[in-house]
């Protein structure tokens, strides 16, 4: 039986690595022509962040000192440009191969073999999470190969869209296997 | 017997059926609020149109 992440809900304004969000937009495409624009967002209900807990905080903590550097302007020598997120889609739906029917793709019909794998979380890219009972929220899986990236000035101003963290020890779980994912060798087939 | 569970068994839902997307209105109103929209969402593409100029 897979363990039960814990969640806990925090009440700060700095965002921590595992924090999930939700209504997390990525701004996929802008084009201008003849005076018009033309701008498309992949909205995710759920998405978790996976900058790492330390670049976070130590963001938040320069930013709070306010130093000026030599030359007059605002020393930030540990700017983020963004953050690294990936989405969490509904098991089920991802299963069912249904996860991005809104972007009319349909995905692999994933068999009861191939369930219980990703469901072990023995397929690298994928993460399985069943929550503890608090948190509400269904089985979900992290899709490491759709990994994004996303503001933390947007994601700040919309503090409120963040649903909880995921714990301790689990969260260095998942940021470990993803940046396992990343590190991969493709061999020739 | 060898397959009974040792453990109690989690009361997971069944999805296995499809999901159907509750109108927009629906979820609004809905006391289930944030958790409805967790079980019933899926990722969505917004097109925003407009003039460069503002107008």
């Amino acid at each position: 039986m897979e363990a039960k992440y814990p969640t806990e809900v925090c009440a700060d304004k700095q965002i921590h690595q595992c924090d999930l969000f939700k209504k997390v937009p990525f701004y996929e495409s802008y084009s201008e022509k003849l005076g018009a624009f033309r701008l498309t967002i992949l909205e995710f209900p759920l998405a978790i962040i996976l900058t790492q807990e330390c670049d976070l905080e130590q963001n938040l903590r320069e930013r709070i000192k306010e130093v000026t550097a030599a030359d007059g302007k605002t020393l930030h020598d540990k700017f983020l440009v963004s953050l690294l997120c990936a989405p969490m889609y509904n098991a089920e739906h991802l299963f069912s191969g249904n996860h991005l029917s809104f972007l009319e793709i349909s995905s692999n019909i994933k068999g009861s073999e191939q369930r219980k794998y990703i469901k072990d979380n023995r397929e690298p890219r994928y993460h399985y999470i069943e929550f503890d009972e608090g948190s509400q929220i269904v089985p979900s899986i992290i899709d490491f190969k759709h990994y994004f990236s996303v503001s933390l000035e947007y994601l700040e101003k919309n503090i409120e869209n963040r649903i909880c963290s995921i714990k301790p020890i689990y969260r260095e779980n998942i940021s470990q296997r993803f940046s396992n994912y990343l590190s991969r060798i493709g061999l020739p087939n | 017997m060898l397959d009974s569970p040792l453990l109690p068994q989690p009361a997971i839902p069944d999805y296995s059926k499809p999901q159907e997307n509750i109108p927009q209105e629906e979820q609004k109103n809905s006391t289930g609020g944030e958790l409805q929209e967790i079980i019933v969402d899926k990722v969505r593409r917004i097109i925003i149109r407009g003039q460069i100029d503002g107008s």
